[in-house]
């Protein structure tokens, strides 16, 4: 009998001892739904920057252990899989994906103190007096509408009359984010919106919505959904040969849209977050070195390249965290905010978080494509405007 | 003489171009047992529809008890007294001879879904004094050993008494039965003339019975009522309506044909 | 000995369950339910307390489309009508003694409504018509904002009940399986007295049901309320449990399940539909458990968990409706006799 309870002690110190090297995070990846176009490479990404986080000491010694799931970019899926991951997983904290989801869990996040950082760059959750537990790496969808805009503003030589633009969006909350702050940016600018289109989750053929915004005339036209539908609305834009100009959001606008939209996609400008795959930055080194190691004959793109600053971001904030003696929640989600002009080696813009602004940037990068390639044409520097915060 | 507990006058009722009743009166005594008879296609059944109100008749008047029931459905002349059974079988297959038998109560029971869902207090003494009635009734009928049976799964002959019973079951002041005993034997047969002679004798219900046995309607009827073609064409006591001649050439002619 | 018991009134022998035996082992297996909490982690909990739901709502498709014959897609519709009525009641304070009966009357009132058509229709074509029902409802749910958030969603507090928190899924499991437990028994009595006799009744021969006396239309309105109502609360629990619904919660696919779960359970059976609904809601747990057991050896699998899931779903179905028609209920119905007369079996 004393033999069993002592081996059983053992056992139990074994296991916490186990425990305690470990840290766990939740992942929630769409591997199969309908952002799953972007969603894969981001996964990858955020599994290969844990591995190579374990690989070069951890967090302070003690190891990540990535708890991820496919949840299909369904919201009842993730609720699921959110409840599995804080329950019996017990994770720390939560590497989420999508907009509806995210937006959907920043209640329960915030009241269980699970830090949840999220692919999701909805202003919507840059508020911390309304989400203090919510998080992501790069500029707002808004802002990023905003800048497109401010450049479309410069790219208009017309000077009779204001330019007209559609937005393009997904009947779900990611493609709807911008949308409110899009409209009332274009009255500040003067720029004309004279359209909205609604395209469905997933997509075919546009030509119906095309058609429409060709009628009402627009002179360019922003598209938020993911780089499939992005090169759908192209290929059919070009078949009409519309001469409308076209832009996307940061989900839309990666390597794989001039090869799958092939010459539609010339000219096409983009919101970029994250720099291509193999860009001559500096914090690119690990990444291509890691690739080389691992999986050389794998491609990748600047989806890949998200998930890394993701898990750079946090594990930093992990460590610090654990420094600090408060390896919680709450300790974590502190951590994050005690990041100041964070460096990532040029991959993103450096982040910055306080405890009443969570808009990590606010500097947003537009590409263009020119010849096939991703070509960076313009940098602007948003506003922090206290009234954006949060739309 | 008392008024007569039904009266049909001048029902007609067509399918389209299908006259299947033409013009028929007549009317049924208190505590009769009556027959209808007439060949194949006569419109007997379609007679009996429109007195319990599975079919409206496009013209004519149905008065039962002195009340005008001609545009009332099924389910409230029921209510009224008035049950049948069909000429093939239309019990509810999936139910026990005992559930088919309480369907019979339902129009004398009270209790609603929640006094029924929770089981409690008035609903459940009705239902317990439901099954006693009930059991009456399989008693009579000799159907005690089927009783938790699906009736599907019953013989033919034993499938036409639980109809009977369902509806008995209802209490009713007339009973329309659509040949009560086809396609039975002899022994059956004789066991369903006796039921029916009870019912009608010893609990005073008026009984209108089609039937094709001749042996059976000669034996049993007070009165009987010929169709052919859609119209009365007797009306009358069974041996007056056997000697009739245009009855004789009716049922020479149907079998001719 | 077991072979056989005798009742010696009617009361007795018209008991709910047919046997001394047989409540014996129902209040054991009450038991054994009530002890998942102590022992079973929050994974474990959250899909007990999604079966439970799911019973709720496998039970009242069950009474309109089992025991009455009324065929009904329109299950995830009723689910929606409960769990917005609960977010819009729970969000403006009512609490949860109030929110999740309301929620049940409205989505009966909704039932009652698309439940006309069967006036007229019936097979598939009233099938056609609740279809109809599933997509006007769906269309409010993702454009309705201002009650339903539309398509991002909405959250829903926790329950409260005399100011206990019903904040997680160990706690809300008593609150949801007694309300499931609750249902059943309702359910259970309404099939042996007078309401839930017309309604079977009404599948089996609706002319003679109308002959024998029973308002037809209006009992099978009655019925679609009565499941309406149960779909209802499964919804209002739904909305509890979940936290934040959204239109991505009652696709057309949810109604697919429930009539597979009654189909698989048994048609006009209560305890076909518990078996069917746990069975269904155990179903891609168990395949998830065995795709991530297998995914250090197959990585891939985990990718192929979805097309996994309704594949094995569709066949399932086949394989009861050709195998064994009447179900899982039916099935354990056969076991039972084969034991209750044991050594007699034969
Ligand atoms: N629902 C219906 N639709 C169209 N025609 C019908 C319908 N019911 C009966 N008929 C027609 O009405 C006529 C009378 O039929 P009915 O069933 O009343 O005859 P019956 O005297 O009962 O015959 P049987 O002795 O064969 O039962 C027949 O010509 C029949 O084809
Ligand atoms: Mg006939």
């Amino acid at each position: 009998m004393k033999l069993i309870s002592s081996a059983l002690l053992v056992l139990c110190l074994a296991a916490s001892a186990q425990a305690q090297q470990e840290i766990k995070v939740g992942g929630i990846f769409d591997l199969t739904g309908i952002t799953s176009d972007v969603g894969k490479p981001y996964a990858q990404g955020v599994r290969d920057a844990v591995a190579w986080t374990n690989e070069s000491g951890g967090i302070n010694g003690k190891k990540i252990r990535l708890v991820d799931v496919d949840y299909g970019y369904k919201i009842p899926e993730a609720v699921a899989a959110y409840k599995r991951m804080t329950g019996d997983e017990k994770v720390i904290m939560i590497n989420g994906w999508g907009t509806g989801d995210t937006e959907g869990l920043k209640a329960q996040v915030n009241q269980e103190k699970i830090p949840y950082v999220s692919a999701s760059f909805s202003a919507h959750l840059t508020d911390p007096s309304k989400t203090p537990y919510n998080f992501f790496v790069g500029p707002s969808y808004s802002d990023g509408l905003r800048a497109w805009l401010r450049w479309v503003k410069e790219d208009w030589k017309d000077k009779s009359r204001n330019a007209k633009v559609a937005f393009f969006y997904g009947d779900n909350a990611y493609g709807k984010s911008p949308i409110e702050a899009g409209r009332r940016f274009c009255k500040d600018t003067g720029v004309d919106l004279v359209d909205e289109e609604i395209v469905p989750g997933a997509f075919q053929d546009a030509t119906s919505q095309l058609l429409n915004m060709k009628q009402k005339g627009a002179d360019y036209a922003y598209i938020n959904v993911t780089t499939t539908g992005v090169s759908t609305i192209l290929r059919d834009a070009k078949k009409l040969g519309l001469p409308t100009k076209f832009g996307s959001n940061p989900y839309g606008f990666g390597e794989a849209l001039p090869q799958v939209a092939k010459e539609a996609a010339e000219g096409v400008t983009g919101v970029m977050v994250d720099v291509p795959f193999g860009e001559d930055v500096p914090g690119m080194k690990r990444l291509v070195d890691f690739h080389q190691k691992n999986h050389p004959s794998d491609t990748h793109d600047t989806f890949y390249v998200r998930g890394w600053t993701y898990v750079l971001v946090w594990s930093e904030a992990l460590k610090r965290a654990d420094k600090a003696g408060k390896l919680s929640g709450e300790g974590v989600k502190t951590a994050l905010e005690t990041l100041k002009d964070f460096d990532l080696g040029g991959l993103t813009a450096p982040v910055t978080y306080t405890s009443s602004d969570h808009r990590p940037t606010t500097t947003v990068n537009i590409y263009q494509i020119k010849n096939g390639k991703l070509t960076k044409a313009k940098q602007y520097e948003m506003e922090r405007k206290p009234e954006w915060l949060g739309l | 003489m008392s008024s007569p507990l039904l009266d049909i006058s001048r029902v007609a009722l067509r399918f389209g171009g299908v006259t299947a009743v033409s013009d028929v009166s007549f009317s049924v005594a208190r505590g009769a047992l009556n027959a209808i008879i007439g060949p194949n296609g006569a419109g007997k059944t379609s007679l009996l529809n429109c007195i319990s109100g599975v079919y409206r008749p496009q013209q004519g008047r149905i008065v039962f008890d002195g009340r005008d029931i001609t545009h009332l459905g099924p389910a409230h002349r029921t209510r009224l007294g008035i049950a049948r059974t069909f000429q093939n079988i239309a019990l509810f297959r999936g139910m026990t001879v005992l559930d088919n038998l309480l369907i019979g109560r339902h129009v004398h029971q009270k209790t609603g879904i929640l006094a029924g869902g929770v089981y409690w207090g008035r609903g459940q003494k009705e239902e317990i004094r439901e099954r006693e009635r009930v059991e009456e009734i399989i008693d009579f009928l000799e159907i005690q050993p089927w009783r938790k049976q699906v009736v599907h799964t019953l013989a033919y002959g034993l499938q036409k008494r639980v109809e009977l019973g369902r509806a008995l079951a209802l209490d009713p002041r007339l009973l329309l039965l659509d040949e009560p005993m086809a396609g039975m034997n002899a022994e059956e047969k004789e066991d369903m003339a006796r039921y029916i002679l009870d019912i009608n004798e010893e609990r005073g219900t008026t009984v209108i019975m089609i039937e094709h046995d001749m042996g059976v309607v000669m034996d049993l009827s007070h009165r009987v009522v010929v169709l052919n073609f859609g119209q009365k064409i007797a009306d009358g006591a069974p041996e007056e309506v056997q000697s009739n001649s245009e009855v004789q050439a009716a049922y020479l002619g149907g079998q001719a044909a | 000995m077991l072979s056989g018991e005798f009742h010696t009134s009617y009361a007795g022998d018209m008991g709910i369950f047919e046997t001394r035996r047989a409540r014996w082992v129902l209040a054991a297996f009450i038991i054994a339910v009530f002890a998942i909490p102590f022992v079973a982690g929050s994974y474990w909990l959250d899909v007990a307390n999604r079966a439970a739901i799911a019973v709720i709502a496998a039970t009242g498709l069950n009474i309109l489309t089992g025991f009455t014959g009324q065929i009904s897609l329109g299950n995830a519709a009723f689910l929606a009508v409960g769990a917005y009525t609960t977010a819009f009641l729970a969000n403006h304070g009512a609490p949860f003694v109030i929110a999740c009966p309301v929620a049940g009357i409205v989505a009966a009132l909704a039932g009652m409504v698309f439940g006309i058509p069967s006036l007229r229709l019936k097979g598939l074509y009233l099938a056609m018509a609740t279809l109809a029902a599933h997509f006007i409802i769906e269309f409010t749910s993702s454009h309705w904002e201002a009650v339903t958030g539309g398509v991002a969603g909405t959250s829903i507090p926790s329950p409260r009940i005399l100011g206990y928190d019903f904040s997680d899924d160990r706690r809300l499991f008593f609150l949801i399986v007694p309300a499931c437990i609750a249902h059943l028994y309702f359910a259970k009595n309404l099939f042996r007295t007078r309401v839930g006799k017309a309604f079977v009744a009404i599948r089996d021969q609706d002319i003679s049901a109308e002959v024998m006396g029973v308002d037809v239309f209006r009992y099978k309105l009655l019925s679609f309320a009565v499941s309406s109502f149960y779909v209802g609360v499964a919804g209002s629990l739904l909305a509890y449990q979940a936290r934040i619904i959204s239109p991505e919660n009652f696709p057309l696919g949810v109604a697919i399940d429930h009539l597979g779960m009654i189909i698989i359970g048994g048609l006009g059976s209560v305890l076909g539909s518990i078996l069917g609904a746990v069975f269904l809601t155990l179903l891609p747990e168990v395949l998830r458990l065995a795709a991530s057991a297998l995914s250090g050896s197959f990585p891939h699998l985990v990718q192929l968990f979805t097309p996994l899931k309704v594949a094995v779903f569709g066949l399932t179905i086949v394989l009861f409706l050709i195998f064994e028609p009447d179900g899982l209920a039916d099935l354990w119905r056969r076991v039972r006799n084969w034991f209750r007369l044991y050594p007699f079996s034969y």
